[in-house]
């Protein structure tokens, strides 16, 4: 069965096979070999390769894997190619939350023609506030929260279109 | 001895304070809002009660709704923990006046320390050595001026009302005094309503060292030694660790002497930290003093073999304490690292999420304090702290290495953390040598900040594996399913035993 994961902007794939009760043969890169694996509970496993025993803990959220092995912790998602999946990507005019918060106040409504260095939000986190301010001159073409709103990091505040 | 306590604070020092209740036999409530409902603590304690909305105002500062809730379990002290309540004054003489025993010094005790200003005046006066400086109620721009210029720059400009990092400006020269000193007091007055500042020389390369005291109601107070916490970050502590690195056995005893001075100064009772700003060549002036258990506690703990925790509770029963200075000594060394939900990447900003998997290392000399289980969400509410790992063993080589193997066998999945800046900063050359100062991490960002970890080959397989799994068997209504990919439960198919 073939697999794809995204790694930092890197597309990775390997085939990975069950041969048996715990064998398994996995063929990635250019390479190709068969290892055993031992699932201890969910999310642990022990993989023998080459006699050396590698213990890993991995744990799944939707699409996310992050996976404990060697002494390092990596985040990777799964990328299933069968589906036609748009990334929900921000666009340049749109202006995202640069921390996890709370949206204490929303100075702008829409259609609100807005100067560059103009505050458009205020979050709090932590006792710290942050000002969400219009980088250029122009309109404001959305705003996607209210006041009192938990914001995640990265999420879509206010759109801003240029002049 | 007392019999029931209520904790007056939530998350891993919470989970301190009732193991050691458990221990001495003592029963514990807990205090928790909505958005600590399932915390670990208020699983652990004896009875846990529901204060309010997740904002400190509505629940863990809200000292009357803690008193009441005191009264009405029956208990008999309230230990504050740290942070929230601890060093206010007022609530403890709340508690006081309630008839509860508080856990920590006298109420005037905890106002002395908290003004900076009066603790520095009357160190001085107590022949404890402080740092350059100079305070007043009124000056004018020329006063201050003239005082800077006596002390010499760089001159630090600190707040009197309180610490934590606010209303501090390093001045490097005299024409942006006057700026800085305004940008304070404007700063002061938002954190503390008190806009008073004054001035200290700033002491280069400085080493922060502060000295663990504990002082009984009978006028006996000892020092536990000291603490090196120089590894900071914009004046936050990362790790800390005993003994320090810098410190002579002579300069030591001075400065355990010191400590024990300027506790027995405000008649001091229970533990509290003496902080002090020491030199490499062994020059060291009084900081500041905290009148209350501090978070990087456990260092001592493992080095002198002592429960700080239970002493507290035996100290505020009025028992004199178990053993004279002589009869304390430290052994080995101990390191701790503090774990946050913080973006290194992002400019340490706080990373909320869910902890899907929490693992901790375990073995010899290897503690680990936490008030964060599987399946816990990081809020935006409170400290984004996860975990302190300690450890100890019988030199600081040794310690080093048990604390790198410690960090790497440490699993946290599901949010983003601070590990691999921590195992950056303890295996730093700088680190190692023991010359880290606390101005380092800061100078040093760049260098200190790890790399992006290269992909594991592993990682990809151990997911891979996990998918296989998760493809063969369908999921139950609940999504749950046996981990068995050839269990008979887990075919698609209709199967019939033939």
């Amino acid at each position: 069965m073939d697999f794809q994961y995204e790694y930092q902007e890197t597309l990775h794939k390997l085939s990975l096979t069950q041969l048996n009760a715990n064998q398994f043969k996995v063929v990635i890169g250019e390479r190709e070999f068969e290892f055993s694996a031992i699932q201890q509970t969910d999310g642990a496993w022990i993989l023998t390769i080459n006699n050396q025993r590698i213990m890993a803990t991995i744990a799944s959220d939707g699409d996310v894997r992050y996976v404990h092995v060697n002494g390092n912790t990596v985040t990777l998602t799964a990328i299933d190619e069968r589906k036609q999946r748009r990334k929900q990507s921000a666009t340049a005019g749109d202006l995202t939350a640069q921390m996890p918060g709370q949206v204490v106040e929303v100075l702008v409504a829409d259609g609100d023609a807005v100067t560059s260095g103009q505050t458009l939000v205020i979050l709090e986190a932590m006792k710290m506030e942050i000002r969400v301010t219009a980088p250029t001159d122009g309109t404001i073409q959305g705003i996607f929260v209210a006041q009192g709103d938990i914001v995640q990091r990265g999420q879509r505040l206010v759109e801003v279109a240029t002049a | 001895m007392l019999k029931k306590c209520l904790i007056a604070n939530r998350g891993e020092i919470a989970v301190r304070i009732i193991r050691a209740c458990r221990e001495l036999g003592m029963h514990s409530v807990a205090v928790y809002s909505t958005a600590d409902a399932n915390a670990l603590y208020t699983q652990l304690a004896d009875e846990a009660v529901l204060i309010g909305d997740p904002a400190p105002s509505q629940s863990y500062l809200n000292g009357d709704k803690l008193i009441q809730v005191a009264l009405e379990t029956g208990c008999d002290c309230v230990h504050p923990g740290y942070g929230f309540l601890s060093e206010s004054d007022e609530f403890a003489q709340a508690v006081i006046d309630a008839n509860l025993i508080w856990v920590g010094p006298s109420p005037s005790a905890i106002q002395t320390m908290g003004i900076k200003t009066e603790a520095r005046a009357l160190m001085e006066s107590a022949g404890v050595p402080i740092v350059p400086g100079f305070q007043t109620d009124h000056a004018d721009d020329d006063e201050w001026l003239k005082q800077a210029g006596h002390i010499g720059y760089p001159i630090m400009v600190k707040a009197s009302g309180g610490g934590g990092g606010k209303g501090i400006r390093v001045v490097e020269s005299a024409d942006a005094l006057l700026e800085s000193i305004q940008s304070a007091q404007r700063e002061a007055q938002q954190a503390f309503g008190d806009s008073r500042i004054f001035l200290e020389r700033y002491i280069e390369h400085g080493r922060h060292i502060e000295i663990q005291i504990l002082a009984d109601t009978q006028g006996n107070t000892v020092h536990l030694f000291e603490r090196e916490c120089s590894t900071q970050r914009r004046h936050q502590k990362i790790i800390e660790e005993s003994p320090s690195p810098l410190l002579t056995d002579e300069v030591r005893q001075q400065m355990g002497a010191s400590a024990v001075q300027a506790g027995e100064a405000v008649n001091y009772v229970n533990a509290g930290t003496v902080e002090f700003i020491a030199t490499p060549d062994g020059e060291y002036f009084f900081l500041e003093m905290n009148t209350r258990l501090q978070v990087e506690h456990p260092v001592t703990e493992m080095v002198t073999g002592l429960d700080l925790v239970k002493l507290q509770f035996q100290i505020a029963s009025g028992q004199p304490l178990p053993f004279t200075q002589a009869d304390l000594s430290q052994r080995g060394h101990a390191i701790e690292c503090r774990l946050y939900a913080e973006d290194p990447h992002n400019q340490f900003l706080p990373a909320i999420g869910k902890i899907h998997q929490f693992i901790v290392p375990s073995g010899s000399g290897i503690r680990v304090d936490s008030g964060i289980q599987s399946g816990d969400d990081i809020t935006i509410h409170y400290d984004p702290m996860i975990a302190k790992l300690i450890v100890h063993d019988h030199d600081r080589e040794s310690a080093i290495q048990r604390m790198i193997t410690a960090l790497r066998d440490t699993v946290i999945l599901g949010t983003t953390t601070n590990l691999d800046f921590l195992l950056s900063l303890i295996d730093n050359p700088t680190f190692r040598k023991g010359e880290v100062h606390t101005r380092f991490v800061d100078e040093n960002l760049d260098v200190l900040l790890p790399d992006n970890i290269e992909l594991d080959e592993l990682a990809l397989i151990v997911s891979a594996l996990q998918d296989l799994q998760g493809q063969s068997k369908p999921t139950t209504a609940h999504g749950t399913s046996d981990g068995d990919v050839y269990s008979p439960w887990n075919r698609a198919d209709n199967f019939r035993i033939q």
